[in-house]
């Protein structure tokens, strides 16, 4: 867990110190963009640092595509 | 699109190019030989024309939008808010594409090659080289990937003059066993990776220069065409080495590499097969990344388009590295993805073209009343 948690810090002080001072001189609009991106970032970074199998968009594109794919493909192969 | 940057049609040709062989040359035998057996060329064959068709409505309507992005127009049919909603799951489509992509090539170095480093530092490393890619804009990426990918080819085909000796066309036989359902099924998977993935050009054509003469059009046929006899020279190679095992074993073109033995000289050549493999997902990540990164702005009207680059390859970064196994991912990809693809991506695009022909035909025909 150390050497994510220490991958996850890393990541973010780069991506922090490059992009700060391009974000200083964008309009407000995308600062509030790059942070909601950032507090997605946050709760996937907890999630795989724990590996807590927290729901993502994985679980929602299974949810929704699943069931409709999982018939097309048996029906192709037969079953 | 009038500040952005160009590239030359034969590049865009190039990338385009690198992106459908990608990780597809080493992915696409193993499961197409699993649904189709010795068919598989014929589901490859089906699937490449629904491709070329698909390539073809990128094209016409890059051809009735000359100077706008795939937003543009759009938003120019459906206005912004229907855009909106339309584009909102594409981009979501793309993100889980791009994780997918360099979840899946990870998880091959694990398996084979480096079996006590952790995943996520190869996800790690190719989203970096990926973004900065990304960062230094399409212009380089025309010209690298050119380089590249004239590497990738160059050692398949060394790959292939080594193998020749091993080759068995009597596995080939016997073709439809099963009728014709299987075929369908191979298709259904080779139709969802790579040919339906075409769509992601309706973003990028804009940024070709359009040479006069249709260059562009002729030479992205070229493109898609010189795939088809890449992938099928691949399934071909595979089923005539490994026969019906071929669609027990993952990665068989690997495994075929490690078959390669010329008087204890020329071996362990699967170490340059999977270089070359990183290499090309490497390129289709990075296609896949430009474009996340194009429509985003777009959609969002930004006037600096690279600064949600990083942020949006570490929020891939961690899509990819969150809860996942490998019997999901072969379910997500054999199944989920091909479906999820053609109606997210496919049927907008189809839907749009359609709408634009008609109105053109309306058009045209009010002109000739009026006249």
């Amino acid at each position: 867990m150390i050497d994510k948690i220490i991958i996850v810090l890393v990541l973010y002080i780069v991506l922090l110190l490059f992009d700060l001072p391009r974000l200083k001189k964008n309009e407000k609009r995308v600062t509030y963009i790059y942070s909601i991106m950032i507090v997605i970032t946050f709760y996937l970074s907890a999630d795989f640092i724990f590996e807590a199998e927290w729901p993502n968009i994985r679980g929602l594109i299974n949810v929704i595509f699943l069931g409709p794919a999982e018939l097309v493909a048996d029906y192709l192969m037969g079953k | 699109m009038k500040d952005q940057e160009t590239v030359s049609d034969g590049q865009m040709a190039f990338i385009f190019l690198s992106f459908l062989i990608g990780s597809a040359i080493v992915n696409i035998p193993a499961p197409l030989i699993n649904s189709a057996g010795n068919a598989a060329w014929a589901s490859l064959l089906i699937a490449n024309g629904l491709g070329i068709l698909l390539l073809g409505c990128i094209l016409y309507l890059n051809r009735q939008y000359k100077g706008l992005t795939f937003v543009d127009y759009t938003r120019k049919n459906f206005g912004k808010w229907v855009m909106v909603l339309m584009l909102i799951p594409f981009v979501i489509m793309l993100f889980f594409m791009l994780s997918n992509i360099v979840f899946d090539v990870g998880l091959f170095l694990h398996n084979t090659m480096m079996r006590t480093t952790p995943v996520y530092i190869f996800h790690l490393f190719i989203f970096l080289v990926a973004a900065l890619t990304v960062y230094a804009g399409i212009e380089v990426m025309g010209r690298m990937f050119t380089m590249l990918l004239i590497f990738v080819v160059g050692m398949f085909f060394l790959f292939l003059l080594l193998i020749i000796p091993m080759l068995r066309p009597e596995y080939l036989l016997p073709l439809f066993p099963d009728g014709l359902k299987p075929v369908f099924h191979g298709t259904y998977l080779a139709f969802g990776f790579p040919y339906a993935e075409v769509i992601l050009f309706a973003v990028l054509l804009p940024f070709a220069r359009n040479e006069k003469g249709g260059t562009l059009e002729k030479k992205m046929y070229i493109a898609i065409v010189l795939n088809f006899f890449l992938l099928l020279v691949a399934v071909l190679v595979s089923i005539m080495i490994l026969g019906p095992t071929g669609a027990d074993i993952k990665y068989s073109l690997f495994y075929i590499a490690t078959l390669i033995d010329i008087q204890d000289i020329l071996t362990r050549l699967e170490a340059v097969i999977a270089m070359s493999w990183i290499i090309g997902s490497y390129m289709k990540a990075t296609v896949v990344l430009f474009v996340i990164n194009f429509m985003i702005s777009q959609l969002l009207n930004l006037k600096d388009d690279r600064i949600l680059i990083f942020p949006s390859a570490l929020l891939a970064f961690l899509l990819s590295v969150s809860n996942y196994n490998e019997q999901e991912f072969v379910e997500v990809v054999t199944v989920v993805w091909p479906f999820l693809i053609t109606v997210v991506g496919v049927l907008p695009i189809l839907f749009i073209t359609f709408l634009t022909f008609v109105k053109k035909k309306f058009k045209k025909q009010k002109n000739q009343l009026d006249a």
